[in-house]
């Protein structure tokens, strides 16, 4: 849904459960934000049982004083019964604040919260903080982090993504859910948004060029194929492409992320600027998408390549030994100041 | 004749606020569409001067639409502005709630171009498409089409028009046709570009002219016919130019200088291959997977970037023939 269409949204009433499908399932539950769910009455157990991480919205436009209270009572209350629960606070809708105020008002409310938590004996509360808006990355890069609080294995996928880093020179490098393009593990090097801004636009237009490309001419095309590989035994790839084809008809949606990202689709670019963009397919859900600005990057792609097929298997077994995990769950508590 | 043919005057007219500026600036100078609020009325004339092909420079008038800038361009500036005019664009803001009055505008403007450059070409612009419902569309730009022609006297049978917004890809639609109006020698790049997609055997091949990725042209083989996207040139120009946007705004340079040498996707059902090409263009090419699919399109791509080379100079520098 585009952004401007948000304004369009009805308020959330009642709890819905939404399935985020990546390498594995999480469940989101939108709650309700003027429902107070410790107070007695409720099912907290149920609610709050199976979760994972609590997303809590402020309205950064608002008054969030009433908010942070709130929040304070929550944390406090599930601290008693579940203190592994992680809490990430989203200062949301921060596009409409100028850019001084911002950071103060992000301050204040950090400040606010983990005072009144540090008054009640909670000196390490597991909460974070992040600045949001849905006009720009921010939101996305706020509920990668989100996500990441889920994964056991994040040290072992960020071990090697450092490794794959540090060996072929790129500046940054994400490993990012083709469908939400959330990224599940990076480089542990600063963070900056303007990359992971960048690269999600990259993927964005792969998928656009994909679309209007890989339907095309079948017939012919696979004719082709198979007259070409009557001289050339190196490509037997494409026998097994032509059982991916997509069919005529199919809409943008359904064609949209896996069609890039089969049989090991890859990209790149060579930017003017000494900017290069390096795209792989490492399975149908995840890609790994970095840049880098090192001269003679472009023309060490071959090792490159090489370096990332290895890291390629070490994802897939990891990912393989996770498989059978059960699901874990994430909840999201929305509180609505509006 | 030719040399004076690339100098030819373009002149952006229509009533202020319709959008003239606004189209210039996304187009020619790499705004994106939500930058545009910031735009100013234009005073007098804005001139600039568009390099697009080697020997092609667009000579670009964007003329304030405020009604005291209109009165002198039709009295005491009449001949400093209509003179040597090969195009005339005009823009009509749908949302005008005075489209009679615009029409005798626009018809004052014709009149003006007949005294000094009959044979100049003119294209109408109907703006801001986005504020009208989707459904009615098509019926609403017909009916000001109507309109139009009947207000175009001598040049109503020429006059081509089209619906636009700055906020999809019908800009590039518009644009691209009326810059591919201006280019001569079309079908010496065309023997060029089919020679190129017969050695890769692709499906399609596309010149874009590289700063506002406008397609000058477009080869699609037989290999590549039934295509479900019969609007995928102007839809290419809006997908890339907005990842131009991005580079750049990454990399914090002006936008309006190329982004990228090379850009490939090697997909499971296809090839894609975006390469410079010359000084000012860059070549699309799509063609079956496989990874020495795009090696050999890479080479070819370079062979044949070297025989087009000469076709960036001016014209009376070249003496080669197109490729046999
Ligand atoms: N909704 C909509 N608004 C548009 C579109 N194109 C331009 N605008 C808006 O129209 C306003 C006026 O645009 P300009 O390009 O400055 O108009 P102009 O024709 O150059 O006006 P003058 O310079 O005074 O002649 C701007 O605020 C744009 O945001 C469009 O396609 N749709
Ligand atoms: N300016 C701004 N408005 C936002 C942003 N995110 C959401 N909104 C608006 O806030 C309103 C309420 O959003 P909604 O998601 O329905 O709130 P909920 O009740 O917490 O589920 C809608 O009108 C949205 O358009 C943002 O990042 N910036
Ligand atoms: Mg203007």
């Amino acid at each position: 849904m585009p952004p401007t269409e948000t304004v369009f949204l009805p308020t959330t009433v009642s709890i819905k459960k939404h399935m985020l499908k990546s390498f594995r399932t999480f469940d989101i539950w939108d709650l309700p934000g003027q429902i107070n769910f410790t107070s007695s009455g409720y099912d907290t157990e149920g609610i709050f049982g199976p979760a994972g991480a609590i997303v809590w919205v402020l309205d950064a436009q608002d008054n969030y004083v009433e908010s942070c209270a709130r929040l304070f009572e929550t944390v406090m209350s599930l601290q008693q019964t579940r203190p592994n629960i992680k809490f990430a606070v989203f200062i949301h809708k921060t596009d409409s604040i100028s850019d001084d105020y911002r950071e103060d008002t992000v301050r204040d409310i950090q400040q606010r919260i983990t005072d009144d938590l540090d008054d009640a004996g909670l000196t390490n509360p597991p909460i974070t903080f992040h600045s949001t808006s849905v006009y720009d990355i921010s939101i996305s890069e706020a509920l990668s982090k989100v996500l990441q609080l889920l994964i056991p294995q994040l040290p072992t996928f960020e071990a090697l993504i450092n490794n794959i880093a540090v060996n072929c020179c790129f500046h940054k490098l994400y490993l990012i859910d083709t469908l939400t393009k959330l990224f599940i593990a990076s480089d542990t090097s600063p963070g900056d948004t303007a990359s992971y801004s960048l690269l999600c636009d990259w993927f964005d237009t792969l998928m656009d060029l994909a679309d209007l490309y890989s339907t095309e001419g079948q017939s012919n095309e696979s004719h082709a194929i198979s007259e070409r590989n009557n001289g050339d035994t190196s490509n037997d790839r494409n026998a097994v492409n032509g059982s991916a084809l997509v069919k005529p008809g199919a809409t943008m949606s359904t064609l949209a992320p896996p069609y890039i990202t089969e049989n090991d689709a890859h990209s790149f670019v060579k930017g003017s600027r000494g900017i290069d963009l390096y795209l792989r397919e490492i399975t149908v859900q995840l890609v790994l998408v970095g840049w880098s600005k090192q001269s003679g990057f472009a023309e060490r792609k071959p090792l490159i390549d090489y370096n990332v097929s290895l890291f390629s298997k070490a994802i897939k077994d990891c990912l393989q030994v996770i498989a059978p995990d059960p699901p874990e769950t994430e909840e999201a508590q929305s509180s609505d100041n509006s | 004749g030719k040399v004076k043919e690339a100098k030819q005057k373009i002149l952006l007219m229509g009533k202020s606020g319709s959008g003239k500026s606004s189209m210039r600036n996304i187009i020619f100078s790499n705004f994106v569409a939500k930058d545009v609020r910031r735009l100013g009325a234009t005073i007098d004339v804005e001139r600039s001067k568009v390099k697009f092909l080697g020997n092609l420079v667009l000579n670009l008038w964007d003329c304030g639409g405020q009604d005291a800038f209109t009165e002198n361009f039709l009295t005491s500036q009449k001949k400093f502005v209509f003179d040597h005019v090969g195009v005339l664009i005009y823009v009509f803001d749908i949302e005008s709630r005075e489209t009679e009055r615009d029409l005798l505008t626009y018809i004052q403007i014709i009149k003006c171009l007949e005294q000094y450059s009959p044979h100049a070409c003119v294209f109408c612009l109907v703006h801001k498409m986005d504020l009208v419902q989707v459904e009615s569309r098509d019926a609403v730009f017909q009916e000001r089409r109507a309109l139009i022609t009947q207000s175009s006297r001598s040049y109503a049978k020429r006059m081509v028009s089209y619906p636009t917004t700055i906020w999809d890809q019908s800009l590039y639609r518009a644009w691209g046709n009326i810059v591919n109006s201006l280019i001569p020698n079309m079908n010496v790049i065309e023997d060029y570009l089919r020679h190129l997609a017969e050695s890769i055997e692709a499906q399609e091949v596309i010149l874009f002219e590289q700063s506002t990725f406008l397609a000058v042209k477009h080869i699609r083989t037989a290999r590549g016919d039934g295509s479900p996207y019969p609007d995928r040139l102007e839809r290419l120009s809006h997908i890339l130019k907005t990842f131009k946007h991005s580079m750049a705004t990454f990399t914090e340079s002006s936008s309006s200088s190329h982004q990228f040498e090379e850009f490939y996707i090697s997909a499971p059902t296809f090839n894609l291959v975006i390469s410079n090409f010359t000084s000012n263009t860059c070549v699309l090419c799509v063609f079956p997977p496989g990874d020495s699919e795009i090696t050999c399109a890479r080479i070819n791509i370079g062979t044949a970037r070297q025989e087009f080379f000469d076709f960036d100079m001016p014209v009376s520098s070249r003496q080669r023939s197109p490729l046999a």
